[in-house]
């Protein structure tokens, strides 16, 4: 084959892929500041202790699932029984633990056994007991021991057994602003359709000052691994979830800190035990149970700071978790594929699920198989290395350039990071980060391709690695 | 098109390729620069934005805190301070801010002067500006404000208002009806056309615990054309027990609105009416989970055992939800 | 001499109002924005008096009027606060709190119930 127009026809069809993602990363940027700059205004003159003392907050149930966290689980139940609300109830799933996660839990809130009868609205592993406190003071604590079935699984327990119509699911170990719950229900609260869903955005805790389980003083991480996330994380909730809850198109909630519609969620049969996606995977099946009915719905988005949570700092952990995204986003998608292109779907068929399709699928394949076309080259003698910098030139910049406005609507909107110095840091990282971080997490995507593929720890039987910190909450 | 194509093919090799790059790497480079030169300048802006609004802040606390509590305050200062500190738009912002903070916290004769001082310092008019705005989120703000200060607007603004497409600038509206009656607070109901909110019932239910006239006549809305707003109705007929207009919702027991008829078996429970139990163990069968739970609910606080006991052919059926909770139903009343 | 007293809250207007106010009325105020900041100011500190808020960051209301009827129990406590609910409020006259004035307040009011709470000592 001539290698000219070989060439030739891999620049035509780079420069459209170019044209494309970049039109795509344009829109998301530009709805996304027209969503921030609306949510600014609404928080005008609401008064929340008006709120705090009013009886008619509809009461949450927050599901805590927990696996081998002995080390911190009272602690982390302590601060959770702080959060400001008129009237919730904390349900910690103990999800078969093998070590002293339960004990902890009995000896410091004093539980006892409590007997009432319970109907399972969704199927889980065998329930050993549900356990409520003796003291007045934690009577809002309910602690359920089950076996070990999987986070999914655990969630699904909690939502059986918990009294509220409105279950918030966090990580156990997340770190909430005091108003947490106080904003993520307010969607639900000011809207004329039925909302199912409302998430927030997700901050890294990583080298943040705490103390009684809250943030005193948001630090930027010294560590080059933590602070690159800390810009993906910009990237991931300022840009992409505020634009497509712009256009009502979110798929995903973050595992880490959600509300759910109680009574849709157990409509559509729970979070799916079979996939290690489960909170996009509920999510997207309670969206096309709603319009497949037919009914009038809508998910909520609060981009305030509310859940801080600590990230891998670890390549290895990152990897895993990264690998675990990629084989959530497969399966959900597949599952779904019906709605992919469906115009039935509106917005839903013909944006988001090509979108997560073509951006958070593909994306990285793509970009694999181009580094080894270029190898290829190489190997073979053809590369003219002029070409290859200028096209890497173009890439490079580009994902400099949408990281700093990542970093932008971060300034414009929430300004958490105040020192002046941690801006100059942030700035310096966008410019490391697609050389030192980006084709870490593009080969991890890979893999999770590769191992999916593989039917390894998939489908069917799930082998568990933990809830323990490492392996969760999709960003 | 052809032709071009074959002019940069054979003309200039592949560095037609390179040249576009380059362009494009460098045009991506100089919006880089220009975003960063814009993140500091924000960052410069926002630190002085803050220091001017927290200095002024200092002067008002200071001048309204000695306008409040200092005997020997001057009257001719007032003038004076607006003059010089109530000038510019952010300045005035900043001070009815201020000012409706003082009003909210203060009451008695402390509140009554904060208010005077509102209009000495000529805020009014910026408040009204605000709700003639095309920006809701200004009406709504401005709204906030007359209510707070007791500010009387035209009927025909405020009906508008009421019903404006904004649910933010509808709450503020709604509070400044309830706020500024003198007697019949709920009264913008009958020209309430857009749904109630919970949120705004909530703030509604808020400012009623405030008032200290009369609590209205919730009856007078139960035909009202907005369901919620019957549904709204309903609840305070039992938080604020008017057991005289228990007769009125008993009807919705058999709505074929959901939302309706749960309401009413709510309210049935909290009033301890034991009539309604008959009225709604004939149509149980044909109800809905969430209502036969809520009906299970009623028989349990009010009910008697005899009454949750012509239910007991649900154990025969395949709902497991409702054999569930009838015998916990079962449970407490034999225990 | 003058009398001292601590204020703790968190609504920098109501503190700043409070701490003229009480200045104007002869006193010594000092000023603790949250919990915390209110027990380490106790620690070197003697008061004649202390109003407190009762919804506080980090450690709350309750806690801080327990450790002072725990550490010096004849230091009159007003309590300063938004909730207007029987079982709270019957909840800090137990744990034996002088009085509780619920916000909004008047001014004047509370001048004369600090003046009232301190001559009792």
């Amino acid at each position: 084959m001539n290698y000219d127009l070989l060439v030739d026809i891999a620049s035509w069809l780079f420069l459209i892929y170019a044209v494309v993602v970049s039109s795509g990363y344009l829109f998301a940027a530009v709805f996304s500041f027209l969503e921030i700059k609306e949510y600014k205004r609404e928080n005008i003159p609401t008064d929340d202790v008006t709120l705090l003392q009013s009886t008619s907050l509809p009461p949450v149930s927050v599901l805590a699932p927990a696996y081998n966290e002995e080390a911190n689980v009272v602690e982390n139940v302590k601060s959770l029984l702080t959060v400001s609300y008129p009237s919730y109830e904390i349900v910690v799933i103990n999800d078969g633990s093998k070590d002293n996660t339960l004990q902890r839990l009995i000896d410091t809130f004093d539980l006892v056994k409590d007997e009432s009868l319970r109907y399972n609205s969704i199927p889980t592993k065998e329930i050993r007991g549900v356990y409520m406190s003796t003291h007045k003071a934690y009577k809002n604590l309910t602690v359920i021991d089950k076996a070990n079935g999987g986070k999914a699984d655990a969630l699904n327990a909690g939502i059986n057994n918990c009294k509220h119509d409105l279950i918030c699911c966090i990580d156990v170990d997340c770190i909430l602003e005091d108003d947490a719950l106080l904003k993520l229900v307010n969607p639900f609260l000011n809207n004329e359709k039925t909302v199912i869903a409302s998430g927030g955005i997700i901050r890294v805790a990583n080298s943040c000052i705490i103390e009684d389980g809250r943030i005193i003083e948001v630090r930027l991480p010294d560590k080059f691994l933590a602070r690159a996330q800390i810009l993906e994380y910009f990237r991931a909730f300022l840009m992409g979830r505020m634009a497509w809850s712009r256009l009502d198109g979110l798929l995903l909630i973050s595992g880490a800190f959600g509300m759910f519609n109680k009574k849709i969620a157990i409509e559509v049969g729970g979070y799916n035990t079979k996939t290690v996606g489960e909170d996009m995977e509920l999510l997207v099946r309670m969206r096309r149970m709603m319009r497949e009915k037919n009914e009038p719905y809508t998910v909520g988005f609060i981009p305030d700071p509310l859940c801080w949570t600590e990230v891998p700092q670890q390549w290895k952990v990152l990897h895993r978790q990264r690998n675990r995204w990629t084989r959530g986003t497969m399966e959900t998608l597949w599952i779904h594929r019906k709605m992919l292109f469906n115009p039935r779907f509106k917005v839903l068929g013909m944006l988001s699920t090509p979108y997560w399709m073509f951006f958070e699928w593909l994306a990285p394949i793509i970009e694999f198989f181009g580094v080894l076309f270029i190898v290829l080259l190489y190997v073979l003698g053809r590369l003219d290395w002029t070409i290859f910098f200028s096209f890497f030139a173009v890439v490079y910049f580009f994902s400099v350039l949408y990281s700093i406005t990542a970093i932008f609507f971060e300034e414009y909107s929430f300004q958490q990071y105040k020192k002046p110095k941690y801006i100059f840091r942030l700035v310096g990282t966008a410019f490391a980060e697609p050389l030192l971080y980006h084709p870490f997490v593009m080969w991890a995507a890979i893999k999770g391709n590769i191992d999916l593929i593989r039917g390894k720890n998939s489908w069917g039987t799930m082998s568990r690695t933990g809830l323990a910190n490492p392996q969760k909450k999709q960003v | 098109m052809e032709k071009f194509y074959d002019y940069i093919y054979y003309n200039s090799g592949l560095e037609w390729i390179v040249n576009v790059n380059i362009l494009i790497s460098l045009l991506f480079l100089l919006l880089i620069l220009l975003l960063i030169l814009f993140i500091l300048y924000l960052r410069v802006y926002k630190n002085l934005r803050n220091i001017k609004k927290a200095e002024h802040v200092e002067k008002l606390t200071d001048f309204i805190n000695g306008y409040l509590f200092d005997t020997e305050f001057e009257e001719a200062s007032i003038e004076e301070f607006r003059a010089h500190h109530v000038r510019s738009k952010l300045q005035k912002k900043v001070t009815t801010k201020e000012i409706l903070i003082y009003s909210q916290n203060f009451k008695g004769e402390a509140n009554a002067s904060i208010k005077k001082l509102f209009f000495r310092l000529e805020l009014d008019g910026l408040a009204f500006k605000e709700i003639a705005s095309r920006k809701w989120y200004l009406r709504a703000r401005g709204m906030h404000t007359v209510s707070n200060m007791g500010i009387k607007i035209q009927e025909s603004t405020a009906v508008r208002l009421l019903n404006d497409k904004r649910v933010e600038v509808r709450l503020q509206s709604l509070l400044y009806f309830i706020k500024l009656s003198q007697k019949y607070p709920l009264n913008f109901l009958y020209r309430l056309e857009e749904p109630l909110t919970i949120w705004q019932q909530i703030h509604i239910e808020d400012a009623l615990k405030g008032y200290k006239e009369e609590i209205p006549d919730f009856s007078k809305w139960l035909n009202h054309k907005q369901p919620t707003v019957i549904g709204f109705c309903i609840k305070q007929i039992s938080a604020f027990d008017q057991y005289e207009n228990v007769e009125k919702v008993i009807p919705f027991l058999e709505h074929p609105e959901e939302m309706l008829k749960k309401e009413a078996v709510r309210c049935m429970r909290k009033m301890g009416n034991h009539e309604s139990v008959d009225i709604v163990l004939t149509n149980f069968a044909s109800e809905n989970n969430t209502i036969k739970k809520e009906i299970l609910k009623l028989i349990k606080e009010v009910g008697s055992y005899n009454q949750l006991q012509t239910l007991s052919y649900e154990l025969n059926g395949d709902n497991e939800e409702i054999k569930i909770e009838y015998l916990k139903a079962e449970e407490y009343f034999l225990k | 001499m003058k009398k001292k007293i601590l204020v703790v809250e968190d609504n920098p207007m109501v503190v700043k109002s409070l701490e003229f106010k009480l200045n104007k009325d002869g006193y010594d105020v000092v000023v603790a924005v949250d919990g915390r900041v209110a027990l380490d100011t106790l620690k070197n500190n003697d008061f004649d008096l202390v109003i407190t808020d009762l919804m506080l960051p980090f450690v709350t209301g309750s806690q801080l009027i327990e450790h002072i009827k725990k550490e010096t129990p004849n230091t009159p406590i007003i309590v300063l606060s938004t909730a207007t609910q029987e079982d709270i409020i019957m909840d800090a006259f137990t744990m034996g709190v002088d009085d509780f004035i619920t916000k909004p307040f008047s001014p004047n009011e509370l001048s004369l119930r600090v003046k009232r709470s301190l001559s009792k000592t």
